[in-house]
């Protein structure tokens, strides 16, 4: 160990902000346009496909194991796959043979079953020297089967990326043209498509002239350019309809009950790593369409996996990657793990400490990184003093713990750090900036004493599921009962819908207030439904300044925003509530919400806490819990929410169990086999340290503390109740002003400006000059330069200097004629290294 | 040859006239070898500009000019654009940038960009035509290629296998004759029996207004294809047929209005600009370039001298013909206006929008003066009839107001679908209103009863089945 490590740590900093970097260009509002263009027309020629090596599968399995076509128009997909020796899969429907046993009922074409005529028929699908029948039904065959405005125009616009965000789908539409936002408007597609300016769009009488087909194949001049080819399911459904009349869909049409999406979640060994992905509709009259051409597929993580517009899926690197599926409304996904065999990969036999480190070293394993070895044992108490309690540890007990030699003495120290009231106070920072607790917000008075509340929930270490029960149902004046600031902070129906939501859901759920949630399975109803268990609770004004007085109205709905009509409250995935039940609303919310089978609650709060001390989520960011965005973990984070619940919610449990896993206590050093690795935990993340904590610890390293007004001398920045607006070091270093409830309101980007700060920033300054800091006493009590630099390095990093550095440090001390201002220097250096900056 | 065989050998080509036979052969001959030499004169008017317009212009128009490039006339034609290369080298096609990026092979650079190539014909007739040098055989270099085609449009079908919106009524001012919107028509109808008498032909696709001239013996009818091109017909109704096409341009026209002696049209649509044209001439006399997007409708002041315009722009202005001035503009209606005249003293006007609600104001202070709500969606139309303000609706609903106090006077309920289309007929008193489902409905205004309902759909007959 020696110099190479800094090296280490600041390139895997620049590695980090170029990353970070590239992940706001990507993911920012800069570019949406450009990506949604690429991932949604990628053609399946456009995939660079190799041959499948199909080998000796012991079965093939197919899938649907029976169909049932009831109309001359429609068809089914199909898919084949093998299963190996050992329990592998591989897709194998680019490699089978398909033959149809009378091609007079149905014929295999471009990989799907075609009705030909009513009756019956076996399709026989044959690979390798296996062979698997299916039966085949054909009826109603003469039967007219009208095109579906619904199912079949609207989806078509959607496929094609016509109602997209970007385009015709954004609230002013483009040129003139608007259709609702995927679809989730079918009143005013219907208006917007058939009757708008006399019906110009369509031409029923020369289908193929209407605006609507001769713009997106670019027959005619379209801004959007080239979005529909003539051979495009899209195009064909959409003239059909044209040519019935543009008809509205009956009243009493077949709806859509459920969308099936085949295969499930798959594991592919490279070199397999292609598959066919098929959705099926199930519909309220008992048939089944194979909709596959009118879905709109999509990746949640395009480096991994690609997804073609007809639903085939190419793997590019090991890794995980959600395929989304959607129709109209519904979103199912499919979770595709890609893994592949790396040369020279041994697994390592890394210890396990508790079922932490079995469910991360399994994936590990599965997906071929070694995990690190541990850490240091400064490494481990400097990193566990930041993450739990926010400060750097003191030099006596840098010494006792490095100077112990019990096998035992991480685990104490665990301990030791959990029972310390630091810890209350700094993770009541972190929960205040959630809860939005700032002085704007809830008075001065009211900071104070919802802070205190916060510190006292976590000292007495409050059931987690009380504490947010407490919050959610607070009410009384804010002084008595500081959790109903909760409802001063969040003072409309949308905002406590929205912050409850993002806190104990890990749901954005705000973009479903407008239409239907782009990304997910959320709708405007289901928004709706979540405001009307907020809807009562009212806020006023109390005679003594600076108190409010939250309580439950009786009486009083909120009104659906498209039809105006009283929208009771509707819990989310189950449903509307039920009339009789008497209870206020917000207990009923609040109960389901902490319930144990809630499949929310306990998975995001683990969630939380996993990352705050293991520098990132299972689920990332933390409080966007969707399908689209899968844990990367999942046997992990539901294992964790399972000891979570069965503690009784008990938070320090479950740090106790993370702080003292190997998975936690690794070190920041990568190997070859897992440098690329950034999601799965196979070793530490360099961290910088917050702007608090960054504070905290300048202060702790020259020994001269901060002062906050209107606070007591000697209260920590990490142990702030609100955020300071006039602080510059803290602003420049990301501490959030607490407007809102995002986790990622405290930045974590790095900028010039911190850089200046701690060049020749006032503080540093400030504090390197101060006449009584630590370097400073140590001189005038006649210490050691020796002495002075190994109290500054213990204080600093919880280690003695190495050789090296302590000669660097004595030559130049040597050299200079001012002690005192050669000591500045020194000290200015170390503070400046990337070693003490971040947590490693 | 012996000279027996010899001398009977002359005799037979003698008697079977060699010199005619060789003639024949000569004559019939004699011409393929020349055509064969000579190739056909392209005409840039006739067989250049149709491919330009039909292929090039949308994005190299004045609507879009993509690398600042213009092929929206020929002078434009001739101008480089962003990347400095003569389009043109008269003589040469192959150094011609134009015919270099139109018959390229690389996709990612050929003309039109992202579309289907041009046809092998096609290219061969821009390829001709640069290498017979280029010229120009119309009458004016910068004007508009769109108004130079002389487009011959497609035959009706005989029976229309599905309704039509009724975009645009008339009466005949002196027979019982209703003139309906079709499919590249016009219909024309008995108004009391639903029978169709006669279809003139040769229009655009879509018909948004038809004017009759005062002099009732013409007509003129306007519109479109939507998104592409429009057009205003002139149509002698004697002869039922178009007499002449009297503009053309990039957008449909939605709306049309002869002064009261029917000397001058005023046109204008899609493309937002309102055009004056002179009627016998099809000079154009006035060209106001104002409102921001669509213009809907149009309406002379009774002295001629102002005209009051409607826009999807949610504005409604008052124009001074003469000199093209703007006079009011009335933003009160915050939606979409749909339709506007000038009351008989010319100092208000009525307009009607997609705020549900008709608006009177004056002119030129541009106040509102009466609201008139009652409607329950869009109302599309406005009329005049006998001193009284009668209005068509999406509600489905045709209504009748006073002019003075805007009060409700009467309601025409039951239609069958949106009403796009009002007609008066002076003459017998009845008012005919058309519908989004080809429905046409007249009405004895006297009674408020309805007179006669029918399809005005050539082959649909009212049960919605093709005859």
């Amino acid at each position: 160990m020696n110099g190479f490590k800094l090296q280490r740590v600041s390139a895997r900093f620049i590695v980090f902000a170029v990353c970070l970097g590239q992940w706001l260009l990507a993911s920012g509002p800069v570019t949406p346009v450009l990506i949604a263009a690429e991932g949604e027309w990628l053609q399946a020629e456009d995939l660079d496909l190799k041959p499948i090596e199909v080998g000796q599968p012991e079965q093939l399995v197919v899938q649907p194991e029976r169909i049932d076509l009831r109309s001359n128009r429609l068809s089914m997909h199909v898919i084949a796959t093998g299963v190996y020796e050992g329990g592998g899969v591989q897709d194998l429907t680019r490699a089978a043979s398909f033959s149809s046993s009378d091609e007079s009922v149905m014929q295999w074409e471009a990989g799907e079953v075609k009705s030909r005529g009513n009756g019956q028929a076996i399709l026989v699908v044959t690979v390798a020297d296996q062979t698997v029948e299916i039966p085949v039904s054909v009826s109603d065959f003469e039967q007219p089967m009208p095109h579906s405005f619904q199912f079949e125009t609207q989806t078509a616009v959607t496929k094609n990326g016509c109602n997209s965000g970007a385009c015709h789908g954004s609230p002013s539409g483009k040129g003139g043209f608007r259709l609702s936002l995927l679809a989730y408007d079918a009143e005013l597609d219907q208006e917007t498509l058939i009757r708008e300016a006399f019906g110009r769009r369509t031409n029923p009488l020369e289908p193929k002239k209407s605006l609507l087909l001769q713009k997106p194949t670019m027959k005619i001049s379209h801004g959007g350019g080239k979005r529909l080819r003539v051979s495009d399911p899209a195009y064909v459904a959409l003239e059909g309809w044209i040519r019935e009349g543009c008809h509205v869909d009956p009243e009493d049409a077949p709806r859509c009950v459920k969308l099936e999406v085949l295969p499930e979640d798959r594991l592919l060994r490279f070199p397999a790593h292609t598959q066919q992905v098929v959705a099926r509709a199930h519909f309220s009259d008992g048939t089944i369409r194979d909709v596959t051409d009118l879905v709109k597929f999509s990746s949640s993580d395009t480096q991994v996996a690609s997804v073609a517009v007809d639903g085939l899926v190419a793997g590019h690197v090991r890794g995980q990657a959600a395929i989304l599926v959607r129709y109209l409304e519904k979103v199912e996904t499919v979770v595709f793990t890609f893994v592949e065999n790396i040369e020279g990969f041994k697994w390592n036999d890394s210890p396990e400490n508790n079922f932490i480190d079995t469910f991360v070293n399994s994936k590990l394993n599965q997906l071929q990184y070694l995990p690190s070895g541990l850490c240091t044992d400064d490494e481990f108490m400097r990193r566990l003093y930041l993450d739990v309690l926010g400060i750097l540890p003191a030099i006596a007990e840098v010494h006792e713990f490095l100077d112990d030699s019990a096998s035992d003495k991480r685990e104490r120290l665990v301990e030791l750090v959990l029972e310390r009231p630091e810890y209350a106070k700094f993770w009541a920072l972190r929960w205040g900036d959630l809860l939005k607790l700032n002085e704007k917000k809830v008075t001065a008075g009211g900071m104070h004493k919802y802070y205190e509340w916060i510190v006292r929930s976590f000292a007495n270490n409050v059931p987690f599921d009380d504490f947010c029960r407490d919050l959610l149902t607070a009410e009384g004046s804010t002084y008595h009962v500081p959790a109903a600031n909760f409802y001063r902070t969040a003072e409309t129906v949308n905002s406590c819908a929205e912050t409850s939501a993002q806190l104990f859901m890990g749901v954005r759920i705000q973009c479903a207030k407008c239409h239907n949630h782009p990304f997910e399975r959320w709708t405007q109803n289901d928004y709706v439904g979540l405001t009307a268990f907020f809807n009562r609770v009212n806020r006023k004004q109390s005679v003594r300044t600076g108190e409010m007085v939250v309580w439950t109205g009786r009486r009083g709905e909120v009104s659906h925003p498209r039809s105006g009509e009283p929208a009771p409250p509707s819990l989310p995935l189950i449903g509307f509530v039920d009339e009789n039940d008497t209870r206020k609303r917000r207990e009923i919310f609040a109960e389901w919400l902490t319930s144990d089978d809630n499949p929310f609650f306990s998975k995001v709060a683990v969630n939380r806490i996993w990352a705050h001390v293991l520098g990132r989520g299972i689920v990332e960011p933390v409080d966007d819990f969707r399908d689209s965005n899968p844990p990367s973990n999942a046997g992990l984070l539901e294992a964790l929410a399972e000891d979570f619940r069965k503690s009784g919610y008990d938070q320090k449990h479950i740090l106790r169990v993370i702080l003292n896993s190997h998975t936690y206590q690794r070190s920041s050093q990568p190997n070859e086999f897992n440098q690329d690795d950034e999601k799965l935990f196979s070793h530490s993340r360099v961290r910088l340290l917050g702007a608090e904590q960054l504070l905290d610890a300048i202060c702790h390293v020259t020994s001269v503390p901060e002062k906050f007004d209107n606070l007591p001398a000697g209260t920590l920045a990490t142990q702030l109740p609100g955020p300071r607006t006039n602080h510059e070091f803290l602003k420049v270093f990301g501490q959030p002003e607490r407007e809102t409830a995002c986790a990622c309101e405290r930045s974590d980007d790095s900028n010039l400006s911190q850089a200046l700060a701690l060049f020749n920033g006032p503080l540093i300054h400030g504090k390197l000059k101060d006449e009584n800091n630590r370097f400073r006493q140590l001189i005038a009590s006649e210490k050691s330069n020796d002495e002075v630099v190994t109290q500054l390095y213990l204080a600093a990093l919880c280690r003695l200097p190495y050789s090296d550095e302590m000669k660097s440090a004595l030559d130049y001390l040597v050299k200079k004629e001012n002690r005192v201002e050669a000591m500045e220097d020194v000290c200015w250096a170390l503070l400046n290294t990337n070693e003490f900056l971040f947590q490693h | 040859m012996d000279g027996k065989l010899a001398r009977e050998v002359r005799r037979v080509l003698l008697r079977t006239g060699a010199s005619l036979w060789c003639a024949t052969i000569c004559c019939t001959i004699y011409p393929l070898v020349c055509q064969a030499e000579e190739e056909t004169k392209i005409s840039f008017v006739k067989d250049v500009a149709p491919i330009v317009v039909e292929h090039c212009a949308a994005c190299h128009g004045v609507k879009a000019s993509k690398s600042s490039y213009r092929l929206d006339s020929f002078e434009n034609l001739l101008q480089a654009g962003d990347y400095e290369v003569a389009p043109i080298v008269p003589g040469n096609a192959e150094e011609s940038e134009l015919f270099r990026l139109v018959s390229s092979d690389d996709e990612s650079e050929r003309m039109p960009y992202e579309a289907e190539a041009l046809s092998e014909a096609e290219l061969r007739t821009i390829e001709s035509w640069i290498n017979q040098g280029a010229e120009f055989d119309g009458d004016d270099r910068v004007r508009a290629l769109v108004e130079m085609l002389n487009v011959q449009h497609p035959s009706s079908p005989e029976k229309y296998n599905t309704p039509v919106p009724i975009t645009a009524l008339a009466y005949h001012p002196e027979k019982d004759e209703l003139f309906a919107a079709g499919y590249h028509e016009i219909t024309v109808w008995n108004p009391d029996e639903g029978k169709l008498l006669r279809r003139i032909g040769d229009v655009a696709e879509r018909t948004y207004a038809i004017a009759f001239h005062p002099d009732g013996k013409q007509l003129a009818v306007a519109g479109g294809a939507p998104g592409q091109r429009g057009e205003v017909r002139l149509i002698d109704d004697e002869k039922s047929s178009v007499s002449t096409t009297l503009t053309a341009c990039d957008g449909v026209v939605l709306a049309i209005a002869f002064d009261s002696e029917g000397k001058r049209l005023a046109t204008a649509g899609e493309d937002r600009s309102i055009r004056i044209f002179d009627v016998a001439t099809g000079k154009l006399e006035q060209e106001i370039e104002n409102h921001a997007d669509w213009v809907l409708a149009l309406d002379w002041s009774s002295d001629d001298k102002q005209i009051v315009s409607t826009s999807r722009d949610k504005t409604a202005k008052v124009f001074e013909v003469e000199s093209g001035n703007l006079v009011a503009t009335y933003a009160g209606h915050g939606a979409t206006v749909f339709d506007a005249v000038f009351s008989p003293d010319d100092k208000h006007v009525y307009s009607a929008g997609a705020d549900d609600k008709i608006h009177m104001w004056n002119v030129p202070e541009a106040k509102k003066q009466k609201e008139a709500g009652g409607h329950g969606q869009d109302i599309l139309k406005l009329l005049l009839i006998d001193g009284k303000l009668t209005s068509a609706s999406a509600d489905r609903t045709a209504r009748q107001f006073d002019l003075g106090e805007l009060k409700e006077l009467k309601v025409l309920k039951d239609h069958s679908d949106w009403v796009c289309a009002l007609a008066y007929d002076a003459r017998n008193k009845r008012l005919a209103s058309g519908c989004f489902d080809g429905n046409v409905r007249t009405w004895n205004l006297e009674t408020s009863e309805p007179v006669f309902s029918f399809i005005a759909v050539p082959g649909i007959t009212a049960e919605g089945e093709t005859q």
